[in-house]
């Protein structure tokens, strides 16, 4: 599905490596964890997958189902079918969340070449699907993200993850800023949209959200590259013994 | 007599006869139009649209409904301005709008325009809202190329009366407008326009508003998207003459490739004008690094106990949002425009706008942005 091989990235406004040398291999169906410190370059890797400005790729290659990931643009990227669930989600006031979704729905469906979605199929659609992650009317209604709270704008992320069915997905840190109660109800979202052609790369600093949504794979990303893979034991050992074991050498 | 600026465009007017009003027409030939050293001209040049040879011509109303349009034959000077002058010289015949006392109408719809090419069309409008009552006035100004039309209308509000008027001024192409409104309010009298300027080679959008009794309100506010070698010239002048009164400035400028606009904004607070408040916001995007908005608040405060506040930003589009957007597969010029659209539309919330009004501005932005009915709203 994904294949990251060699990926070398730095900052474009400062000469600052951030990733150096990151090898992945994610197969259809499963489910991968990315664990580290503050500044191991989780962020950057999930930002350089999706497009975002500020990053120069320097050496490697990202491939989603073979296609070059790194030389599209992100709307591409989005209709290829990488889905990046946002940290911190953004708000734009004065765009209505179902406009905005509706849009990059069909957008998405006319750079695939499909039929896109009539107001109602969409609305029939968007309501039950919210109503699975205990979206309300209201929330629906307003502006993206605008007023929303942690845990709404994070359940508002996977709302647009299941209207867009994506084949990879990537959460970066879903788990901030959520309690126990929202982070369960995040993961049984997660969770149903589990399938086998769909993978998932999960980020987080914590093993706690992987009790929820339980990877079949975990690594660690240490000083921008990947230090140690395992299965979801290796979660717990960083759980119990913290992230100095892992510094690169 | 020849050295006022503008003097060989009013001779030509002279020479075709076109004078019904000679004192306002010496008047002018003496003073001259205003030059780039005058104050409120700095940003705004007159050389192009003094140098063309125009026809004068009355002005065309397309009423969409019937009944209280009449026109207005009085011709009015507003002391000392230039184009009033010209509009007075040339006996600018224009429309009346009365609405009778405690009456509440349906929205009603005026459109003026459009007319020959070089024509020059001067209009004396005169609306007057009787107490308590409630209009809403929907007037659009559209030409053709090369034309040039300038109007002055002045509004009365009485006791406990609401106007809203929406004011579109559009242009396909290279035309000049140059509108000035004076509007007078009573006792708890209310007036909010939203002036809405789209295309043209020049717009100057003049609003003045006097609040003259305790208790009124002036929302003067515009909506500006110009691109290409437009020029856009927004200003106003609110004078709180009585205490208890409030005003409120609502502008939202969107600049592309060469453009120029301008918001000159103008709040005046006499001295025993107690227990103001005059809130005043503009906000600009620039879409092109060699397009130019100017701001210029200019606060007149005589009194004590004054809540003015006003501010000023200038920015390019959020590019945490557009990344966003993008990253959800909205492609760039989409999202470009969906974010254009939320900002122009931040002034329709102070005006609490029928519907379908709001409708038909949104569809009139969104024909700017390319993106007609791209963005249907969803009943949920």
């Amino acid at each position: 599905m994904l294949e990251i091989k060699g990926l070398k990235v730095k900052l474009e406004e400062e000469d600052k490596q951030i990733l150096k040398g990151v090898d992945l291999k994610i197969e259809p169906g499963t489910v991968h964890a990315i664990m580290g410190p503050n500044g191991s370059g989780k962020s950057t890797l999930s930002y350089v997958l999706s497009g975002k400005d500020g990053y120069v790729v320097t050496d490697g290659e990202a491939t989603l189902e073979g296609a070059d990931l790194l030389d599209m643009d992100p709307e591409d990227r989005a209709a290829a079918g990488l889905f990046l669930a946002f940290q911190y989600p953004v708000e734009i006031p004065g765009v209505g969340n179902m406009t905005f979704l509706r849009t990059a729905v069909n957008a998405q469906r006319k750079s695939r070449g499909e039929v896109e979605l009539t107001a109602g199929e969409f609305l029939k659609e968007v309501r039950e699907k919210a109503k699975s992650l205990q979206i309300d009317a209201e929330m629906l209604k307003r502006p993206v993200n605008v007023g929303f709270s942690g845990g709404e704008k994070k359940r508002n992320e996977i709302l647009q993850m299941a209207m867009l069915a994506p084949k990879m997905c990537i959460l970066d840190e879903t788990d901030s800023g959520l309690d126990v109660d929202a982070m369960k109800l995040v993961a049984e979202g997660v969770n149903a949209l589990r399938s086998e052609g769909r993978s998932f790369l999960v980020i987080t600093h914590y093993q706690r959200l992987l009790d929820y949504i339980v990877p079949d794979f975990v690594h660690v990303l240490s000083d921008g590259k990947i230090v140690k893979s395992g299965d979801k034991s290796l979660a717990l050992a960083v759980e119990k013994t913290g992230y100095a074991e892992f510094e690169a050498a | 007599m020849t050295d006022v600026f503008g003097a060989e465009f009013l001779d030509r007017l002279h020479s075709v006869g076109a004078v019904k009003n000679p004192a306002s027409f010496e008047a002018l030939r003496t003073q001259g139009f205003p030059n780039r050293r005058v104050e409120a001209w700095r940003y705004t040049d007159l050389a192009g649209q003094l140098a063309q040879t125009l026809t004068p011509s009355g002005l065309r109303i397309n009423q969409e409904q019937s009944g209280l349009f009449g026109p207005n034959p009085a011709v009015q000077t507003v002391e000392g301005d230039a184009l009033s002058l010209m509009n007075a010289a040339v006996g600018g015949e224009g429309f009346l709008f009365e609405v009778p006392e405690g009456a509440r109408l349906k929205p009603v719809f005026a459109r003026f325009g459009p007319m020959a090419a070089n024509a020059l069309v001067n209009a004396t409008n005169r609306i007057t809202i009787g107490a308590g009552a409630q209009a809403v006035l929907v007037e659009r100004w559209g030409q053709t190329d090369e034309s040039w039309m300038n109007s002055d209308t002045t509004i009365d509000v009485a006791e406990g009366g609401h106007l809203r008027r929406i004011i579109l001024v559009e242009d396909g192409g290279a035309g000049t407008q140059t509108h000035r409104t004076f509007t007078t309010l009573g006792e708890n009298a209310r007036y909010d326009a939203l002036v809405v300027t789209l295309g043209g080679g020049l717009h100057r959008i003049e609003q003045h508003a006097d609040l003259t009794k305790p208790g009124c309100h002036a929302g003067l506010s515009a909506i500006v998207l110009k691109r290409g070698e437009e020029h856009s010239d927004f200003v106003t002048n609110v004078r709180h003459l009585a205490e208890d009164t409030t005003s409120d400035q609502q502008v939202r400028t969107v600049v592309d490739d060469r453009a120029t606009a301008i918001f000159q904004g103008g709040i005046k607070v006499a001295q025993d004008s107690q227990r103001i408040e005059g809130d005043q916001l503009s906000r600009a995007l620039m879409l092109s690094d060699r397009a130019q908005a100017f701001t210029k608040p200019e606060l007149e405060i005589f009194a004590d106990d004054v809540k003015c506040s006003h501010g000023a930003t200038v920015g390019d589009l959020d590019q945490e949002a557009l990344f966003y957007m993008r990253a959800r597969g909205v492609e760039e010029a989409a999202a470009r425009a969906l974010l254009v659209l939320a900002f122009a539309r931040e002034p329709f919330e102070a005006l609490d706008l029928p519907e379908a009004i709001e409708t038909m501005l949104d569809g009139k932005v969104q024909e700017w942005l390319g993106v007609a009915g791209r963005f249907e709203e969803m009943d949920l």
